[in-house]
């Protein structure tokens, strides 16, 4: 099909082998690629019930039919695999410089099985698949494993994926790293690669897929851009990044402070795109293929870490900002370059160290840390790494430590996955996205924020909001099959896609067609959460959140308002609820 | 000229929980400034050190948007323009 190469390329690391797979149109045609294809494969691929870090799991790297194309935002690569953080559906994605060279390899997935003896890294290209021993590189952070690893393959336009000492050490929300400020950060996509050997992997080739229409495609890359030059979306992105959302987030009283405690931290204004301004130098940082330039390439001028370079973004400065009431932005950035090397998801670890801090005032867990404790957050940070003293609980993830602690009401997570940077209580459509993503408490399936902030449903409104969630969140399933950007969400509405699909693949969809592909997309995500045990408390959110007010605003989600969103999601998508046991 | 500025929740608090006020003005800036003048508590809202827009506010006049012409839009009688604001997380 046109927009596809119509094959996946399977590794086997225990025998040092490949092979090709032929893919026949029919798959795309339900599934599209991306995630339908990176869906469709994980269950095709791997056994019910299977230790996510043995050699029975899969590592699946995935392009979309917009990759490599001439569409904007297209940038973006995708992880599939069995999560060692929830035991369900994991999904990732990063931007940066590797989803084109991953293409040009040839293939529309890479499948990875088994697990190697000993570390290695691999070269994968558009003429052969090769295994070099990695154990030089075995130990190193991810900044120096990339530059090694692109040196040592030695090719232009190489693109690089690689795990940190987290990953090897199979820390459960360790993230694969790119561009080193680049992560597919969420549900331990890297513990995952840790537990197969694999330090890194290189792409690179030439292949190129042929496109149904490509003058109409080359008009819409034009019309796409001119339409994006008169938007105020494009322009916020490109001035401030995705911190423009400290600001609104505190004023919503929806900004998680000292660990989902509070909606407004009251030396927010310290962690605005201002306050990094003054003690550093950015510069507006795009991937290949965008306009938005959401990056916030920074360097930091004055102070302790003068010097420092970084990329920040709001879920991070959310998560040691707020979460653990670190009130200098640069101290963020310290601590996010932090979990850059060392290849954590900051988002889990700066709500693991919040519900550390937390636990810590509340009784003995063998570590006194405070809010604010920067320096005591970087040890702590360096210890999940290595699994040292109480960073060996923590390495297991929130379920595991607030079980291990006997604070499992307290803790926020859905699945085992730590909440985003959006408090339920205020935003109630997020409590709903939390609960019910294929992935855990995540924000981005669905970004339902973003109509419960614009104004399009009230945040206190139940009555008729899972009608625009679902409709939120079967476009998005279409951007991650397609392997979009989300930040072009405001660009590409449903038409759009429409068209977009028709002049690479040839496919003609309306609407109605394309709502019935994501949910096939859907269906299939949950059948394999279904097939690995989701239980209905996998669908619930921590007690806490409908019943401790907000010490701000003293809002609460009420049970009652989430059962409705919950009973009338399951209602639209045609579900029943999981199974109590 | 009478044009109503439909509020978000944010600044309805402002105002004492209007959501709509009538304000006087041809272009959007001038509406605005009648709107601050009101309820400075507005422009306190709204405006940034140097008085422009606050980076994360966007206005909209009869639903779309008035940008880069965001302070300079022409408006007219019967005209509806609105604070909005533009949530882009991620």
């Amino acid at each position: 099909m046109h927009g596809f190469y119509n094959k996946v390329l399977h590794i086997d690391l225990t025998r040092r082998s490949f092979e090709q797979e032929s893919v026949n149109d029919e798959v795309y045609q339900e599934y599209l690629g991306g995630k339908g294809l990176g869906t469709w494969l994980l269950l095709n691929n791997t056994k019910a019930g299977i230790d996510p870090l043995s050699a029975d799991n899969v590592l699946i790297f995935a392009t979309g039919p917009t990759t490599n194309a001439t569409v904007w935002g297209s940038s973006r690569y995708g992880v599939f695999t069995k999560s060692p953080l929830t035991g369900l559906y994991a999904e990732s994605y990063a931007g940066g410089k590797v989803a084109e060279p991953l293409s040009g390899t040839g293939f529309d997935a890479i499948v990875v099985h088994g697990a190697s003896e000993n570390p290695v890294y691999l070269e994968i290209s558009d003429e052969d698949v090769k295994f070099h021993q990695a154990s030089h590189i075995w130990g190193k952070d991810t900044y120096e494993t990339e530059d090694v690893i692109k040196r040592e393959v030695g090719v232009k336009n190489v693109g690089v994926v690689v795990i940190g000492p987290a990953g090897e050490n199979l820390v459960r929300f360790a993230c694969i790293e790119n561009d080193y400020y680049r992560s597919a950060g969420r549900t331990g996509v890297g513990a995952v690669m840790g537990s197969k050997k694999i330090k890194g992997i290189a792409f690179h080739g030439n292949k190129v897929k042929q496109i149904a229409k490509p003058d109409l495609l080359r008009e819409l890359y034009v019309e796409l851009r001119n339409i994006g030059k008169e938007n105020p979306g494009v322009k916020k992105y490109k001035d401030m990044g995705t911190l423009q959302m400290v600001p609104v987030m505190n004023k919503f009283g929806a900004f998680p402070t000292r660990y989902w405690h509070a909606g407004t931290y009251d030396k927010w204004q310290n962690l605005t795109m201002d306050a990094l301004q003054q003690k550093s130098k950015v510069r507006a940082h795009a991937c290949p293929k965008c306009f938005m330039a959401c990056g916030r390439a920074t360097t930091v001028l004055e102070g302790r870490h003068k010097g420092l370079k970084q990329e920040i973004d709001y879920e991070t400065v959310g998560s040691f900002g707020g979460l653990c009431l670190i009130d200098d932005i640069t101290e963020v950035l310290y601590l996010n370059d932090i979990c850059d090397r060392l290849g954590m998801d900051t988002m889990t670890a700066g709500n693991l160290c919040g519900f550390t801090i937390e636990a810590s005032h509340r009784q003995d867990i063998g570590e006194r840390i405070e809010y604010g404790d920067v320096d005591g957050i970087a040890a702590l940070l360096n210890k999940m790494a290595r699994k040292e003293g109480i960073g060996a609980t923590l390495a297991e993830g929130v379920k595991h430590a607030s079980k291990e602690w006997g604070l499992e009401d307290f803790a926020a997570h859905v699945k085992g996955l730590d909440f985003a940077m959006y408090d339920p209580r205020v935003l109630k459509g997020m409590g709903l996205a939390f609960a019910t993503s294929d992935r855990g408490a995540c924000h981005l399936r669905a970004t339902i924020y973003k109509a419960e902030i614009s104004g399009l449903i009230a945040p206190d409104e139940i009555e008729g909001k899972a009608e625009i969630f679902v409709d939120f969140e079967d476009r998005h399933t279409l951007f991650d099959a397609l392997i979009l950007c989300r930040f072009f969400r405001d660009l590409y509405p449903w038409e759009k896609i429409s068209t977009l699909i028709n002049t690479i693949t040839g496919l003609e969809l309306d609407k109605k067609q394309l709502q019935k592909m994501a949910s096939s997309i859907t269906n299939k995500t949950r059948e394999f959460n279904l097939r690995e045990g989701m239980k209905r408390a996998d669908e619930m959110l921590p007690k806490r959140f409908f019943e401790d007010k907000l010490e701000d605003s003293g809002k609460v989600l009420p049970k009652a308002d989430f059962d409705k969103m919950l009973s009338d999601y399951y209602r639209i998508r045609g579900w029943d609820a999981p199974p109590h046991e | 000229m009478n044009v109503k500025v439909k509020l978000n929740p944010i600044l309805a608090k402002l105002v004492g929980g209007q959501e709509v006020i009538e304000v006087r003005g041809s272009t959007t800036g001038e509406c605005l400034r009648s709107l601050e003048e009101r309820f400075p508590g507005i422009k306190q809202e709204i405006r940034d050190k140097r008085g422009r827009l606050a980076a994360h506010y966007a206005i909209f006049v009869n639903s779309k948007h008035a940008y880069p012409k965001e302070l300079t839009t022409p408006v007219k009688n019967g005209d509806e323009i609105e604070i909005g604001i533009i949530a882009n997380g991620g």
